[in-house]
C-alpha cells in the first residue's frame, strides 16, 4: 500500500533521509521510531508530498502504488486524505484556532465527497458530539488530539500517518489516546504509520518496527524482536532509556550513604495560590541529606509551582519552607545566601541558557551575582569539568547553540555547582534530552549525589525516571501529595488509587 | 483622561495663555487683563479645571477667540465634511490594503510582492501635504482643488452631489494613497507570520487548493492582528486628514484645526483635540469589541 | 544586510555628508533674500540647475541648506523618542505591581492618541524653534517603541535563562543589565532607525503647517514657502519637488535600513 523506494531529502546540502526504503501492506502497523533530527518526521511529509519548495526529494513513495512525486498537482489534491492522511505532532497548532472543529472535520469530506455525519466521527474517538461546535481552544490537549484523530478518518484513506501523535500528553491522555487511535486501526483495517521519539509507544502500537537515525533506517524487523535484541547499537541505546518500573537492572541508584538523615528540606503544610485556583494545597515534604526525592504528577498537579516556592522564587500563600531547619527568608540578603545553598536545573537546556552568553560566562554567572570573583576562572574550568564537559578549555568559549542538549544541560549543572549547593532542584532534567543522552545525564546526577552528598529533589512527570534514581517518591495530585514513601513500595505496590492508575498507564517496552 | 491631557497642554504648559495668543500683536496690559477676565483666566488653577470640566460634560468647549462662537458650534459644522472624506478614504484604503496586502504576503517575493511593498514602502515616506500639492499640480484642471463644492452649481440634490463627489477626488486619493501603504504592509507582515503555521500545513494535506488554504485558514487568522492594528492606526488618519484638509482647503475639522493654529487660538484647538482624542479612544475601544466578535478565543475570556 | 538596506545606507551616507558640507558648499548671501539678485520663479537652466524660488533663491541651493536640519531634527527626535520609549518598556515589562500597571495604561493611551495633533498642539504652545519641534516629536511618539520593548522585555522575562539567573541569587539590575537589556538593544536599534524615518517626516509636516523654527530651513519650511507663496498655481514644479524628492529618498533610505536590521536581528522573517 505504501512503498518508499530508496527515498532521500536534501534541505540545502544538508541531508535529511538518507536513502530510506520502506514497505506497509494494508492493514500493518509500522512504527518509525529516532531521535530529534534523524529525518522521521520529513518522512511522514514526504508521503504527502507536503515538504517545503525548498527541499530537494530523490526517489520515489509509492502509495498503491503510483509516485506521489510526479502525480499532477489535481491528482496529488485528490490523493491527499482521500487515500493517506496524517495526524499531525502538536494538535494544539495544527487545528485552525478561529474555525469550529467540526467545520475543520467536515472539510474535506466536503471536499472529496465522502459521506458520513461529524457526530459519528467524534463519536468514534469518544467525544460527545456538541463538541463539534467547540472551538480548539475550548478542548483539552487529548481532546484536540482526538479531533485530529477524527479528521483523519473523516474520507476513510487507507493509510494513516500519526506523526507523533501523543508527545507532550500526559501519561494517562496519552494512554487513551493510544487506546482510540490502535482500536479504530484494528475496526478499520488501517494501514499505520506511526513515527515516534518514545519506543514504549510504538512497541503498544506497532507490529513492525523501523529504527532512524541520522536520517537512515538502521534497525527494521518485527517490534517485539528489535526490541528483545537489538541488534545496532543505536537502537540499544533507545531501549535502554526506557527503564521497565520494577527491574533491577534499571535501578541505577544505590542506598543513601547515611541512614539517620537530617532533613534538609521542610515543607509544612504548604499552600499557595495562584490567583483564585490553589496550585498547592496543604504539602508536606521532606528531603534529607544527599537524598534523592522524586516528586511526580502530571502538567497541572502543582509540582512545579512547589519547586519555586520551594527556592524563594514565588511567595507561599501559608505554611512554610525550612532549609537546614530555618524557613526560608522572602527576601533580601538572606534568600540571597540560601540561594548559594538551593539551584535548580531546569527542563530545557536550550532556553535554560541565554543564546549570547558564553559557556564561561554562563557558569560564572552565579559567582559574579555573589561576588565572588576571586580565582574565577579556575573555579568555574572545575565545576565545567565536574560536569564531565572534559577538557573544560574546549567548551569554555562555545555559544550555547553550538552544543548538543546533552551538553547544554551539562552547563546548566555546572552553573549550578559553581556555588557549592547542598540541595539540586531538578525540574524534568532529562525530558527535553535525547534517548541516547538521557542516561549519561541521569549518572552525571547519582555520580554528584555520591561524591559530593548533594541532595536532589526531582521533579518529573515519568515514574521510570523516579525508579532509576529516587530514593523516595511523594506523587502529587491536584495540588496534594496524595502518596509519599520509598521508592520501591510507591512505585510497585502503590496503595492510592492515582498511583496506581500513573503506574498502569506508564508505557513499558 | 483626554479632558486632564487638553487642559494641561493649553492652559498649564503655555503659563500664561493670553501672552502667547496675543504674541505679534500689539496689545496693552489693559486688554490684556480684560481677556484674561472674560475667559476666565484670572481665577486659580483648579477653578479653571473645574469649570472647564463641568463645561466640557454639558457639551461646553469654551468659546472660540477668532470665531467668537462657541467652539462645540464651530466644531459641529465642520464634523460632516470631515466625516465625509475620512469615511471614504479609510474605508477605500482598508479595502485595498488588506486585498493588496494579502495578495503580497501570501506570494512572498514574487514580482507581485516586490513591487507592492516597494510602493507602498515608497508612498509611506511620501509627506502627505506633498503629495497632495503634487497631485494638484500634476492633475491641472481635471479636478477642482479648492473647496468643497462651486458656488455655481445647480442646488438640486444630483448636480450637488456630483459636485461634491468631484472636489472629493483629490483629497481622497491623497489621504488613500498615504493611508493605504500602512495597512499593506501591515497586512502583509501578518500574513508572514501565519504562513509558518502547522494549521496551513493540515489544510494543505486534506488537499485543499491552495487559494483556498488562503482564504478558508490563513487570512481569516491573520485579518484579526491586523484589524487591530488598523483601528490602532486611526491616529494616523486623522494626522493625514489634517494635512489633506489644509492642501485642498476642505472645509472641514482639518482645516479648522490649521486655522486654529494659526491664530492661535487655544480654546478652538483645546477643543479639537479633546474631540478627535476622543474619536481614536472610541475607536479604539470599538476595535476591542469588533476583535471580540471576530475571534473566538477572546469572545470565550 | 540586503540590498536594499545597503543602497538605503548609500543614501544615508551621501546625505549625511551633505548636511555636514552644506556650509561649505552654499555661499552665506546666496540665501539672504536682501541680497539676491536673481529674477523669482526662474525655471531649471543654465545657472540655476533646480531655478529659482519666490525671491529669486537657487533651489537647489536651499535644498541642500535644508539637510542639516531635516536630520538633526530626526535623529535627535528619534533619539528622544526611543530613549523614553526604552526606559519605560524596559520598566514596565520587568516590574509588575501597581507603579508598571500604571505605567503601562499611560502608554496605551498616548498609544492610541494621534501624536501629529498632539506634536501640533505641542508646539504651538511653546516657543517656536527647533527644541520644541524636536521635543514635540520625541514626546509624542514613544509609545510604540515602549509597547514593543515592553513585549520583548516580558518575553524575556519568560525564559528560563531569566529564571536561572534570578535562581542563583540575580536581582533586577543583574536581571536587567544582563539579560534584558542586552536582548532588547538590537530591537531598539530597529526602531531607532525606523524611528529617525518617521520624525522626519513630522518635521516636514510640522514644518508644513508653519510651525517650524522660522528662522531655519528645512524640506519641511521649503515646501511650507512653495505652498505660501503659490508654488502650485504658477507650476514651479521646480520649487515643489526637490524637496519633497529629497525627504521621500532621505526617509525610504531610513526605512529600508531599519527593515533590513531588523530581517538581521529577527531572522525567519
Amino acid at each position: 500500500m505504501l512503498e518508499l523506494r530508496n527515498l532521500t531529502v536534501h534541505h540545502g546540502s544538508k541531508r535529511v533521509v538518507d536513502d530510506v526504503s520502506l514497505t506497509l501492506a494494508p492493514g500493518r502497523t509500522l512504527g518509525l521510531a529516532g531521535e530529534s533530527g534523524s529525518g522521521k518526521s520529513t518522512v511522514a511529509m514526504s508521503v504527502l508530498r507536503l515538504l517545503p519548495k525548498s527541499a530537494r526529494v530523490d526517489g520515489q513513495v509509492l502509495l498503491d502504488g503510483e509516485d506521489v512525486g510526479t502525480m499532477s498537482w489535481g491528482r496529488l489534491r485528490a490523493v491527499r486524505w482521500s487515500s493517506a492522511s496524517i495526524v499531525f505532532q502538536g494538535a494544539m497548532h495544527s487545528l485552525n484556532p478561529v474555525r469550529r472543529v467540526g467545520d475543520q472535520i467536515a472539510e474535506p469530506m466536503r471536499l472529496h465527497g465522502t459521506p458520513g455525519s461529524v457526530a459519528e466521527l467524534l463519536e468514534q474517538v469518544e467525544l460527545p458530539r456538541d463538541k463539534a461546535r467547540a472551538y480548539p481552544h475550548e478542548l483539552s490537549g487529548g481532546q484536540k488530539q482526538r479531533v485530529m484523530i477524527a479528521m483523519a478518518l473523516a474520507c476513510r484513506p487507507r493509510l494513516v500517518v500519526a506523526d507523533e501523535p501523543t508527545t507532550a500528553l500526559d501519561v494517562l491522555v496519552q494512554a487513551q489516546v493510544l487506546g482510540v487511535l490502535t482500536r479504530l486501526v484494528a475496526e478499520q483495517d488501517l494501514g499505520l504509520l506511526m513515527i515516534s521519539h518514545d519506543l514504549s509507544v510504538l512497541a503498544s502500537t506497532c507490529t513492525d518496527l523501523a529504527v532512524m537515525h541520522r536520517g537512515a533506517v538502521v534497525e527494521r524487523g518485527r517490534t517485539r524482536e528489535v526490541i528483545a535484541a537489538p541488534r545496532h547499537p543505536h537502537t540499544a541505546a533507545l531501549a535502554a532509556a526506557f527503564p521497565v518500573i520494577g527491574d533491577p537492572a534499571h535501578r541505577w541508584t544505590e542506598p543513601s550513604p547515611e541512614s539517620t538523615r537530617e532533613p534538609l528540606l521542610a515543607v509544612r503544610d504548604l499552600v499557595v495560590d495562584y490567583g483564585r485556583t490553589r496550585a498547592v494545597d496543604g504539602v508536606d515534604l521532606e528531603v534529607g541529606q544527599g537524598e534523592i526525592v522524586a516528586l511526580v504528577g502530571q502538567s497541572g498537579s502543582g509540582k512545579t509551582t512547589l519547586a519555586r516556592t520551594i527556592m524563594g522564587l514565588r511567595a507561599p500563600s501559608s505554611g512554610q519552607v525550612l532549609f537546614d531547619g530555618v524557613p526560608v527568608p522572602a527576601k533580601g540578603k538572606a534568600l540571597k545566601a540560601l540561594r548559594r545553598q538551593v539551584q535548580l536545573v531546569l527542563q530545557d537546556p536550550a532556553s535554560a541558557l541565554n543564546p549570547r552568553h558564553r559557556v564561561a560566562d554562563a557558569v560564572a554567572e552565579g559567582l559574579r551575582v555573589h561576588g565572588l570573583t576571586d580565582n574565577l576562572d579556575a573555579r568555574v574550568a572545575e565545576a565545567v569539568e565536574r560536569a564531565e564537559l572534559r577538557p573544560a578549555s574546549l567548551y569554555l568559549d562555545a555559544l550555547p547553540h553550538e552544543l548538543s542538549g546533552g551538553q547544554q544541560q551539562r552547563v546548566v549543572i555546572a552553573g549550578a555547582l559553581v556555588l557549592g549547593p547542598r540541595l539540586l532542584v531538578a525540574d524534568e532534567p532529562v525530558a527535553s534530552l535525547d534517548a541516547s543522552v538521557r542516561g549519561e545525564v541521569v549518572a552525571l546526577l547519582l555520580r554528584l549525589r555520591r561524591e559530593l552528598g548533594l541532595a536532589c529533589l526531582l521533579i518529573t512527570h515519568d515514574l521510570g525516571l523516579a525508579w532509576q534514581v529516587a530514593d523516595r517518591v511523594a506523587v502529587m495530585h491536584r495540588g496534594r501529595v496524595v502518596e509519599q514513601g520509598p521508592a520501591g513500595q510507591v512505585l510497585l505496590s502503590p496503595s492510592h488509587d492515582y498511583t496506581r492508575a500513573l503506574v498502569d498507564a506508564a508505557p513499558t517496552l | 483622561m483626554v479632558a486632564v491631557l487638553g487642559f494641561f497642554l493649553f492652559r498649564v504648559v503655555p503659563g500664561d495663555p493670553v501672552v502667547s495668543m496675543t504674541r505679534g500683536r500689539p496689545t496693552t496690559a489693559a486688554m490684556q487683563a480684560e481677556l484674561r477676565a472674560r475667559f476666565g483666566l484670572d481665577r486659580p488653577l483648579h477653578e479653571q479645571f473645574w469649570s472647564y470640566f463641568t463645561g466640557l460634560l454639558r457639551g461646553d468647549l469654551g468659546t472660540s477667540f477668532t470665531f467668537r462662537r462657541p467652539v462645540a458650534d464651530v466644531i459641529a459644522e465642520r464634523l460632516g465634511p470631515t466625516l465625509l472624506l475620512v469615511g471614504t478614504a479609510t474605508l477605500v484604503a482598508v479595502l485595498l490594503g488588506l486585498w493588496l496586502g494579502v495578495r503580497a504576503g501570501w506570494r512572498r517575493g514574487s514580482p507581485f510582492d516586490r513591487v507592492t511593498t516597494g510602493v507602498s514602502l515608497t508612498l509611506w515616506a511620501v509627506p502627505t501635504f506633498w503629495l497632495g500639492m503634487l497631485l494638484m499640480m500634476a492633475t491641472g484642471d481635471l479636478f477642482p482643488s479648492r473647496g468643497m463644492r462651486d458656488t455655481d452649481t445647480p442646488p438640486d440634490f444630483v448636480s450637488q452631489s456630483l459636485d461634491v463627489a468631484h472636489h472629493l477626488v483629490l483629497p481622497s486619493v491623497t489621504l488613500v494613497a498615504v493611508v493605504c501603504a500602512e495597512y499593506v504592509l501591515v497586512m502583509r507582515s501578518s500574513l508572514l507570520e501565519e504562513t509558518t503555521a502547522p494549521y496551513l500545513v493540515t489544510a494543505r494535506a486534506k488537499g485543499l487548493r491552495d487559494d483556498l488554504v488562503r482564504r478558508r485558514h490563513a487570512v481569516p487568522n491573520a485579518v484579526l492582528p491586523a484589524i487591530t492594528l488598523v483601528f490602532l492606526r486611526f491616529g494616523l488618519v486623522v494626522g493625514g486628514a489634517i494635512t489633506t484638509e489644509t492642501v485642498f482647503s476642505w472645509p472641514g475639522l482639518g482645516l479648522l484645526f490649521y486655522d486654529a493654529l494659526t491664530g492661535p487660538d487655544y480654546f478652538l484647538l483645546q477643543g479639537l483635540l479633546v474631540v478627535t482624542a476622543g474619536a481614536v479612544v472610541v475607536m479604539n475601544l470599538l476595535a476591542d469589541l469588533l476583535h471580540g466578535v471576530l475571534d473566538p478565543r477572546v469572545r470565550a475570556a | 544586510m540586503n540590498r536594499a538596506g545597503k543602497a538605503g545606507a548609500a543614501v544615508l551616507a551621501v546625505a549625511a555628508l551633505v548636511a555636514v558640507l552644506a556650509p561649505l558648499l552654499v555661499p552665506a548671501d546666496a540665501l539672504d533674500v536682501t541680497r539676491v539678485t536673481d529674477a523669482p520663479w526662474r525655471p531649471p537652466g543654465a545657472g540655476h540647475w533646480l531655478g529659482t524660488d519666490h525671491a529669486g533663491r537657487s533651489v537647489a541651493l536651499l535644498v541642500l541648506q535644508g539637510t542639516g536640519t531635516s536630520l538633526f531634527v530626526g535623529l535627535t527626535a528619534a533619539v528622544l523618542s526611543v530613549g523614553i520609549g526604552t526606559l519605560v518598556g524596559v520598566l514596565s515589562g520587568h516590574f509588575g505591581g501597581l507603579a508598571a500597571g500604571a505605567l503601562l495604561r499611560v502608554t496605551d493611551f498616548f498609544l492610541v492618541l494621534p501624536s501629529l495633533v498632539l506634536a501640533i498642539a505641542l508646539s504651538t504652545v511653546l516657543p517656536r524653534g527647533l527644541g520644541t519641534i524636536v521635543l514635540a516629536i520625541g514626546l509624542t511618539s514613544w509609545p510604540s517603541t515602549a509597547r514593543m520593548v515592553r513585549a520583548q522585555t516580558l518575553t524575556i522575562e519568560a525564559r528560563p535563562f531569566v529564571e536561572r539567573a534570578r535562581a542563583l541569587g540575580g536581582g533586577h539590575t543583574h536581571v536587567i543589565g544582563r539579560h534584558v537589556l542586552p536582548s532588547v538593544v538590537p530591537l531598539v536599534l530597529v526602531n531607532a532607525t525606523l524611528a529617525v524615518a518617521s520624525s522626519i517626516v513630522a518635521e516636514s509636516t510640522l514644518a508644513f503647517l508653519g510651525l517650524g523654527d522660522p528662522t531655519r530651513i528645512s524640506w519641511g519650511a521649503l515646501l511650507h514657502q512653495a505652498q505660501l507663496h503659490g508654488a502650485v498655481p504658477q507650476r514651479a514644479w521646480w520649487f515643489l519637488l526637490p524637496p519633497g524628492v529629497a525627504i521621500v529618498v532621505v526617509v525610504l533610505a531610513f526605512t529600508l535600513v531599519g527593515r533590513a536590521l531588523e530581517a538581521v536581528v529577527t531572522p525567519r522573517r
